[in-house]
């Protein structure tokens, strides 16, 4: 897909003077001088590095940010004084802004902030204010915005020029055949018009791209069609899924402009954005050149250019309305993004020229071919689900609409739950499995960390509430390792999606959907959502001591392999230990009490007089952990495998055998990855052994470990 | 002589009665605004050759509005229920887009 101008030809030089209006001087710009060459238009940083210090704090909840847009409208067209912005979040959280601006210096602008959209108690700005730093070259072109007010600490952040445009637009203009889909018009042609109106020859696209919008287009086709076919809404639906190039479920900023003779209706509908059906609206116009459209007035001093006229102006009418723009009259009926005013006497495209005082001769003597600016302001920065074709209502059951998937993605993810039936028991921490696959023909680099849960965004809704997204204990910093995944070649991970520093949010009885995304460079590799269901307690002692687990510390010691400081939790832990024994919990209580007893453990704590801090070093004992975790890894390894998940299983046995080793307690040690290695031997999943690698890699540690085997014991297989 | 008639903005599943000279010349339920294109009804009503009294009455909402029309100034009239008020233009064409 190219530029409409590369693609069609339809441009003729007057384009080329509206590129040049935006293009960059020839004079180098700098922060605070003068300049005369336009800076609007969009604005992006993404991806920023792990360290974000150049580009201040991120607001709190939108962690990590993945992308941020900055629309600066000062210049150019029409300008709106306006600058908006959106700040994505992985995937879930999203805020939009919109600021009015006045100058105050040479590429300097200030105003508030009067719009915001999306998790807007993470953005507490009132105030903006704006450099745009200029450079010989658009990739060093630059804005910075300083964030103040509300309360919050000022952010600067550095966005880079990305295009003059603020949003990319695909259009295809197909016709019925025997029509013309005719998208020029010689403003000049028709005498009534206003005097200080350009010569020029107009495109619908030269039109799109003034309101802000990068116009790429497809080739017109031709729509077969008997003479004297009239279109019903739902045959030409019909047809825009049959001809149109782009058609998809799905919202995209696309539009189908379909030039058809007439509709079923008569000659009294001269166009109709036709495409309320289906889910997704908006993306399908038609308008119909044999109708009132074509019927000039009597004694029109150039009846042709008239028809000429109102032809392109019906063309673009629709369009706007697949921008979601109403009547002009309309503008304060129905649900409006902010409060508008109707604009009864507008000379826009979205009026109509014969209901203006003094009809369309006194319509078209101002028409300027132009929206008017509060529809502007709408296209260019209104929140993009608003204004988008066929956008919906967003999130709740899209949770990862947003992604950049490829069109041909070569690495796929998967996240699985690695038991029979999706079913936890109540209390049962759930550990989920991810498998990241090249499933492409050439290597790819992944970082190595990429399965790690603060890599990840992983999406967690209960049924019936809202979607949230689970936010990991861990936040690492560290320098990024990268890794060559092979074609056919997987990486694997592990997450815990019952709790976070969100709290429990998977936890309660019921059904619950998790969805998944690695982030590869701009790639997000999006799993399919898995469907998982917990249980309700058995017993009034469970319901009361869940209350005591399903807080921060018990989470904490879970997720994180234990610990010696947090006694509160260990005491809950340590309870579930000797009232559940039987139930799943106790063998993640197990395990998270003896971990920290495989290890010399450091504390960190106050010096006797208060002063200072030492560490002190809990030497490791085997034998209280080998107590504890034994009962798990080898007395109930069958269960374990499906609770702990089999690939923290297999890391937790022989980690936990190394340790025991190394402490002395061989025997212990060579038990446990015993049974490890049978439990794992026997272990199917939908008829599907483990990987017959996984096992010969534990027999290698086990003759690391104790080169003569001892009587292997049996796994007991937990009724 | 003929008038040209619309009901635009406003309708939702009405039931909506036309009077010319509070005689009724047009009745119609389930009358629905496509707000796209602006229309829920038109309709050429047949009028005296004179100033008339149009009555728009919207069953459905209670609400009832009479118009004085001079037919040859306006021979288009559109009428939309804006507020819980019934609203008049006599614009120059009626046409829908």
């Amino acid at each position: 897909m190219k530029p409409y101008d590369e693609e069609l030809e339809l441009l003729d030089s007057d384009d080329a003077e509206d590129e040049a209006d935006a293009e960059p001087s020839s004079e180098p710009q700098a922060s605070g001088h003068p300049s005369h060459s336009p800076v609007s238009g969009l604005y992006t940083r993404s991806n920023p590095p792990t360290f974000p210090i150049p580009f201040g704090p991120a607001p709190a909840g939108i962690r990590p940010i993945r992308k941020e847009e900055v629309r600066l409208d000062v210049d150019g067209r029409y300008p709106q004084m306006t600058v908006s912005g959106t700040i994505s979040g992985f995937l879930v959280a999203r805020i939009h802004w919109i600021a009015g601006l006045s100058e105050i210096g040479a590429n300097r602008w200030q105003g508030a902030i009067w719009y915001k959209d999306g998790a807007v108690a993470s953005f507490p700005y009132t105030d903006v204010e704006v450099t745009a730093i200029g450079s010989h070259f658009p990739a060093g072109r630059k804005l910075r915005i300083k964030f103040s007010g509300g309360g919050a600490t000022k952010r600067t952040v550095v966005y880079k020029f990305h295009s003059k445009y603020f949003r990319t637009v695909n259009l295809e203009f197909d016709f019925q055949a025997s029509e013309v889909a005719d998208t020029a018009i010689n403003t000049c042609a028709h005498p009534v018009r206003p005097a200080s109106l350009p010569c020029e020859t107009l495109t619908i696209p030269k039109v799109i791209r003034r309101a802000g919008c990068q116009v790429t287009a497809n080739a017109g086709s031709q729509v077969p069609s008997p003479p004297g076919t009239t279109w019903s809404d739902m045959e030409m639906h019909d047809a825009m899924q049959i001809h149109w190039s782009r058609f998809a479920n799905n919202a995209q900023w696309a539009m189908w402009v379909f030039y058809a003779s007439l509709h079923e209706a008569g000659t009294g509908l001269g166009g109709i954005m036709f495409d309320d059906i289906g889910p997704n609206h908006r993306q399908g116009t038609a308008l119909f050149v044999d109708s009132f459209i074509a019927q000039p007035p009597a004694n029109d001093p150039n009846p042709a250019a008239w028809i000429d006229r109102m032809r392109f102006w019906t063309a673009i009418h629709e369009m706007g309305h697949s921008f979601n723009l109403a009547h002009s009259w309309q503008k304060s009926l129905g649900t409006a993004w902010v409060p508008l005013a109707d604009e009864l006497e507008a000379r826009s495209f979205m009026n109509y020229p014969y209901f203006v005082t003094g009809g369309q001769a006194a319509f078209f003597a101002d028409f300027e071919f132009r929206f008017s600016d509060q529809e502007l302001l709408f296209v260019r920065h209104a929140p993009e689900r608003f204004v988008q074709m066929g956008n919906a209502a967003w999130f709740d059951h899209h949770g990862f609409e947003e992604a950049a998937v490829p069109a041909e993605p070569t690495l796929q993810l998967e996240l699985r739950v690695n038991r029979e039936q999706a079913r936890y028991e109540f209390m049962e921490p759930v550990w989920l499995e991810l498998k990241l696959k090249n499933v492409g023909d050439q290597p790819r680099l992944v970082e190595a960390d990429v399965l790690d849960a603060d890599s990840l965004t992983v999406i967690l809704k209960k049924q019936g509430k809202e979607a949230r997204q689970l936010v990991p204990f861990r936040q690492k910093c560290t320098q990024p390792v990268t890794k060559a995944l092979m074609p056919g070649e997987s990486l694997y991970g592990t997450v815990l999606a019952s709790a976070g520093l969100n709290g429990w949010d998977v936890a309660e009885p019921g059904t619950y959907t998790i969805q998944a995304a690695a982030h590869i460079g701009d790639e997000d590799v999006v799993s399919l959502p898995v469907d998982l269901r917990i249980a309700p307690p058995i017993s009034r002692d469970e319901e009361y001591v869940a209350g005591d687990l399903f807080v921060q510390g018990p989470a904490r010691a879970l997720a994180l392999g234990g610990t010696r400081f947090l006694d509160d939790a260990n005491d809950v832990l340590q309870e579930i230990v000797e009232r559940f024994p039987e139930r799943r919990i106790s063998l993640h209580a197990r395990v998270a009490l003896g971990n920290p007893h495989t290890i010399d453990y450091k504390l960190v704590l106050p010096t006797d007089d208060l002063d200072n801090l030492e560490i002190a070093v809990a030497k490791a004992d085997p034998g209280e952990a080998t107590e504890l975790i034994e009962p798990v890894l080898v007395g109930e390894a069958e269960t374990a495998l499906e609770s702990l998940g089999h690939i923290r299983y297999r890391t937790i046995a022989e980690r936990t055998a190394k340790r025991l080793s190394a402490a002395g307690a061989d025997a212990a040690a060579a038990k446990t990855i015993d049974a490890a290695i049978d439990a794992l031997a026997a272990r199917e999943v939908h008829g599907k052994p483990i990987k017959p690698e996984v096992i010969e890699d534990l027999k290698e540690t086990r003759k690391e470990l104790a080169p003569k085997p001892k009587a292997k014991p049996r796994a007991k297989a937990k009724a | 002589m003929l008038i040209h008639l619309a009901l635009q903005d406003g309708f939702e599943g009405d039931e909506v009665a036309i009077s010319v000279d509070e005689r009724e010349a047009y009745r119609a339920e389930g009358v629905t605004t496509r707000t796209q294109i602006s229309h829920a009804a038109d309709m050429q009503l047949e009028v005296p050759d004179r100033p008339f009294v149009l009555g728009v009455d919207v069953t459905t909402r209670e609400v009832r509005e009479t118009f004085d029309i001079d037919p040859h100034a306006h021979p288009n009239v559109s009428v939309s229920l804006r507020d819980g008020r019934l609203v008049a233009r006599f614009p120059e064409q009626i046409g829908f887009v």
